[in-house]
């Protein structure tokens, strides 16, 4: 039987352009396109995110890749941070109570370098003036003075206990180690045997004696040190006073230039006190003459004096838009450089780095979010900033115990920005689900669409697209019949003749595709030819697979027959997907029917080869037959479905009409036409539902019959809600116009059963009963038949038992 | 400067005395440059002193040490032990000098009285060095660079035969670029005219001072209130007979003593 209303008429199997939409020759004359196609609702949230100045507020873009999300944001961010302030520059400056706790400094925008420069040029300058300071006639006249004072205190404490010991006749003497004292007389020191013959009575005052200047020379000795300590804190007192002077001078000049910054002036302050503090490194720069033999000679460093520039915006026009492309721990939070010497670690607050946070600081911080996820402790870094408003500088080392040099604890920064996180939607809802601070920190979710309607507005936007992206990537014009070529591949591309897809990505790798092709033909446009044969191409190098799974087919290795009769067998078609590219396999789905309990085997299901889905689908047929054919009686069959010569997983119920169909016939009885295929899933009344990769499961099929010879006969049957699917290959569209291939939209399974035997399905009357002879009627007679025989069989097997329970 | 010829290089041996106390690398140092710049050998004469063993062989004797001011026992043994341990230190020291410098030299040891031991082996040598001794040496900055040593030098100018060495020594010391300030002692006008037709230096201040006789007791009595770097003397030939005369002068001024014989 033909049924001629479902066959499809080719113009519904290829939704060509309407070409009076694509009003131009080429897109040269076309104008550039002024606006961001069909991602409103995305640049909407992106305008909400970017405006709302709330805690929280940071923005996950997702979308697949190829959809320019990063163009978009970038190019929208730019342009709202031209508007706003530059922010400020940050600086770490040592802290001179602390060093190993470096202190921040926030300056107006471009304070920052000069504080820098400033601070170095002061370090010059006190380097020539403190020595200087402390070369002239006055100073030195001064130590002179303090040193010839502490001299006179003890040459008068000496001679005045020189002059009493020799007042009393005792030798005050010197010995290597200290003084010594001994009797003396007319000037001389009595030698042991004059002593010995003295009196006892002299003897024992003389002893006397000398224990009590001794006394009095300990008392001496023992003051000297403090008299030393006197002398040097009054040359150092000299020296600050000398050094403050000095650098006053300097440091009152450079307090002009930070008038109105308390901060940099209070710093300025400490740096001044850190210089008298500190000023024999001014006064011998060359360092220590003693240095070790065989070591480089240690000389005193100035660093202490230098300001770190961590964040310098002076060139940075409005609020910075920072990309991160390697979003690391380190990249984001900034990180603390160490330096080898002398076989150790040192660092100082000098060696601290930005971060992204840091940079993008007022402004816009842009991350990948996968890359973000998938570096160790980044994630957790960013949030934790994120909550506590600062970027706290801790080195992975350090937290992880990893190391123990010697390390910093920076000063925390402050900071003000947004992050903008892109990423695949799967993540979004991934972080959505399993982490609750995701929630609080970003709650603006800006969703880029990945199609747009095919409209004449879209159709007349995307050909300016194409002209923008032409222009923009050097490529040749377009003509007007390429332009519609690349549009309806656009809605190919969706799998939907409705649609067109918004991933650029793809777009320009077609436009640069077909330039090449363009220009190895010499042409000097861009032909519709040149795309079809970057289509082709494109196919031809990723299409072996396929051409391998046909000829299987046509050297008869894999059986399907595309032509004849055949009771409970029938061709479904299913869809390999090899990365971006995909094709149909027919596959002969064939069922068995016997007597049982009601039950339908889906053997695939059995050996683990079946998907859920699937097994979904083939459940759904059966309560579909149970609901069609046994409302009155049980239903006394048990089936067994199989996709044949299928050795890997099978997923998806888009062959559940085929496997109904297979099931149907082979209660019937009736043949099925092998020259069809089938697709489309089936509900439980009946009804046949749509399917993915139709355009595919069709030419997958053509491809098969067109390779044996079309016969006219052939045909594929498709869901009628399909329909909108369909932009097929030329040859397919081309083989229908000539009526040799054709491809029926069907709504029911007994619109599907009709086309497949070549009669009526039949309807129930009101009773409950299907005509006498139609397909329908044919199932429940079976289906009756066995039920009669499952009681018959029921009853003997109860008899059987019976007679041997009396026996 | 002009000087007659005939009185040039007339220094040929320069006597050091040195003590435990004088062991510092840079004295002896600039000795060595002295006796370089005067093309002379140099004489090093560590003495143990006789005073100080005699103190240390007491039964009660005790030493005060430095700077700890602790007190503890002396003997004479320890004492020359320590003495020796210096002089050996010293030899060594003066020995290497003096090669850096291609300076002849030799160095002996004496015991006995400090001045006197000095003078007694004095007699072979033009020049004389001594240095103050006593309490004050302990404490006291004793200047140690060539250049503290001799700025101020004071010379006593009397026109004999040892003035004029002396005036070589100064002329040398002042050629080298050692000696930036002079004080001349003369005894009357004629040495003075004499002194300052000799003494025409070029970056030097000299200055000229009178005394009524070449007697100690004047010299310390211009002196006392005056920096002094270096006394120059011109020595009579029988120096241990003034012994005391130089122990004045030391104990007094406090300064290096150059004696020219």
């Amino acid at each position: 039987m033909k049924n001629s209303k479902l066959a499809l008429s080719p113009d519904t199997l290829y939704h060509a352009c309407d070409m009076s939409t694509l009003k131009f020759k080429t897109t040269e004359e076309l104008e550039d396109s002024k606006e961001i196609i069909g991602q409103d609702r995305a640049l909407e949230a992106l305008d909400f995110g970017v405006g709302i100045k709330d805690d929280g507020y940071n923005l996950f873009v997702s979308g697949s890749t190829g959809l320019g999300k990063h163009t978009i944001v970038k190019h929208l961010l730019k342009t709202k941070a031209a508007d706003l302030t530059k922010p400020s520059d940050w600086c770490y400056i040592n802290n001179f109570e602390h060093p190993h706790k470096p202190k921040v400094l926030k300056l107006p925008t471009g304070y920052g370098s000069k504080l820098r420069d400033d601070m170095q040029q002061l370090v010059e300058d006190l380097l020539s003036a403190i020595p200087s300071a402390f070369e002239t006639d006055e100073y030195n006249a001064h130590v002179k003075e303090i040193n010839d004072e502490l001299e006179e205190t003890k040459d008068a404490a000496f001679l005045k206990l020189a002059e009493k010991s020799e007042s009393e006749n005792i030798a005050l003497m010197r010995t290597p180690g200290g003084y010594t004292l001994g009797p003396m007389k007319d000037g001389k020191v009595l030698t042991p045997d004059v002593f010995e013959k003295l009196p006892k009575e002299e003897q024992d005052e003389i002893k006397e004696k000398i224990e009590e200047i001794e006394a009095e020379v300990s008392a001496t000795i023992r003051k000297l040190p403090i008299w030393a300590r006197e002398s040097r804190n009054k040359i150092k007192l000299l020296n600050r006073e000398v050094s403050q002077v000095t650098v006053e001078q300097f440091i009152d000049e450079l307090r002009v230039n930070y008038e109105s910054l308390a901060d940099a002036l209070a710093y300025i302050d400490e740096v001044k006190n850190g210089i008298i503090q500190d000023v024999d490194a001014f006064r011998n720069p060359g360092g220590d003459e003693l240095a070790i033999p065989g070591m480089m000679k240690q000389k005193p460093s100035f660093t202490r004096f230098q300001v770190n520039v961590l964040v310098d915006n002076s060139d940075t026009e409005g609020a910075p838009v920072i990309y991160e492309d390697n979003p690391t721990y380190n990249n984001i939070m900034g990180r603390i450089e160490h330096m080898a010497q002398f076989g150790t670690l040192l660092t100082d607050f000098t060696l601290i780095k930005s971060g992204a946070l840091h940079r993008a600081n007022g402004g816009f911080l842009v991350f990948d979010a996968r890359r973000v996820l998938t570096s160790p402790f980044a994630w957790e870094g960013l949030k934790r900033a994120l909550r506590a408003h600062e970027v706290r500088m801790e080195s992975l080392e350090k937290m992880l115990s990893i190391s123990s040099t010697i390390s910093l604890e920076p000063e925390p920064i402050p900071i003000n920005l947004k992050i903008v996180l892109t990423g695949d939607r799967w993540i979004y809802y991934l972080l959505k689900k399993y982490d609750p601070e995701f929630n609080q920190l970003f709650k603006v979710a800006a969703d880029f669409s990945e199609e747009i309607d095919r409209n004449a507005e879209n159709t007349f936007l995307f050909s300016h697209m194409i002209a923008s992206l032409q222009r923009e990537q050097k490529f040749k014009p377009f003509e007007q019949s390429a332009v519609a070529l690349i549009i309806e591949n656009s809605s190919r591309k969706v799998k939907d003749a409705e649609k067109l897809s918004l991933h650029k990505g793809d777009l320009i790798d077609l436009l640069r595709e077909a330039d090449y092709w363009s220009g190895n033909s010499g042409h000097d446009v861009i032909t519709r030819d040149d795309v079809q044969h970057a289509l082709d191409t494109r196919i031809r190098r990723l299409d072996q697979l396929r051409e391998r799974v046909h000829e299987q087919v046509l050297r008869g290795n894999y059986l399907l027959e595309t032509d004849g009769e055949k009771v409970a067998q029938v061709n479904g078609l299913s869809v390999i997907q090899l990365g971006d590219y995909a094709f149909g396999r027919p596959s002969r789905i064939t069922a068995t029917a016997r007597l049982g309990s009601g039950k339908v085997i889906d053997i695939e299901r059995e050996v683990d080869l079946g998907g859920s889905i699937h097994s979904k689908g083939v459940l759904i047929l059966s309560s579909y037959l149970a609901n069609r054919y046994a409302q009155d009686q049980p239903l006394s069959l048990s089936a067994s479905l199989v996709f044949e010569q299928s050795y890997g997983t099978v997923e998806g119920d888009s062959a559940s009409v085929a496997e109904l169909c297979a099931l149907l016939s082979a209660l019937s009885k009736l043949p099925i036409k092998q020259s069809f295929a089938v697709t489309g899933s089936v509900n439980q009344l009946g009804q046949v539902q749509a399917i993915g990769g139709v355009n595919e499961k069709i030419e997958g099929f053509f491809d098969i019959c067109k390779a044996r010879e079309l016969t006219g006969n052939q045909a594929v049957i498709i869901p009628a809600s399909n329909i909108k699917h369909l932009m097929l290959h030329k040859d397919v569209v081309e083989a229908v116009e000539k009526k040799q291939f054709n491809v029926y939209a069907v709504e029911t399974v007994d619109q599907v059963m009709e086309l497949l035997t070549g009669k009526k399905a039949g309807n129930e009357n009101n009773k409950g009963a299907f005509p006498k002879g139609t397909i329908n009627a044919m199932v429940k007679d079976q289906l009756t038949e066995m039920n009669r025989k499952r009681q018959q069989f029921s009853k003997q097997s109860k008899s059987d038992n019976d007679d041997e329970q009396r026996d | 400067m002009t000087m007659n010829s005939e009185t040039e290089k007339t220094i040929n041996r320069i006597l050091v005395s040195l003590d435990f106390d004088s062991s510092s690398s840079s004295f002896v140092e600039s000795m060595v440059k002295l006796a370089s710049q005067l093309d002379a050998e140099l004489c090093g004469l560590f003495i143990e002193d006789s005073e100080l063993q005699q103190v240390a062989n007491l039964p009660f004797s005790r030493e005060i040490t430095f700077p700890l001011a602790h007190t503890r026992e002396l003997n004479s043994d320890q004492i020359a032990r320590h003495l020796k341990q210096h002089a050996e230190a010293m030899r060594e020291m003066m020995k290497n000098l003096s090669q850096l410098s291609n300076v002849a030299c030799s160095f002996k040891t004496a015991k006995g009285p400090r001045i006197e031991s000095v003078l007694s082996e004095s007699y072979d040598f033009q020049v004389v060095v001594l240095l103050p001794e006593k309490y004050s040496s302990l404490t006291a900055k004793r200047p140690a660079r060539l250049e503290e040593i001799i700025n101020p030098t004071v010379l006593l100018y009397d026109g004999s035969e040892q003035a004029q060495k002396s005036a070589y020594i100064v002329k040398a010391l002042a050629d080298k670029g050692e000696l930036h300030q002079l004080k001349i002692l003369t005894l009357d006008y004629d040495s003075e005219v004499l002194a300052k037709q000799r003494f025409t230096f070029e970056n030097v201040n000299i200055d000229y001072q009178r005394i009524n006789a070449y007697e100690i007791s004047s010299i310390i009595a211009l002196l006392e209130t005056q920096k002094t770097g270096l006394l120059i003397l011109p020595a009579e030939d029988k120096l241990i007979e003034q012994s005391e005369q130089i122990r004045k002068i030391l104990d007094a001024l406090k300064c290096p003593l150059l004696l020219v014989r």
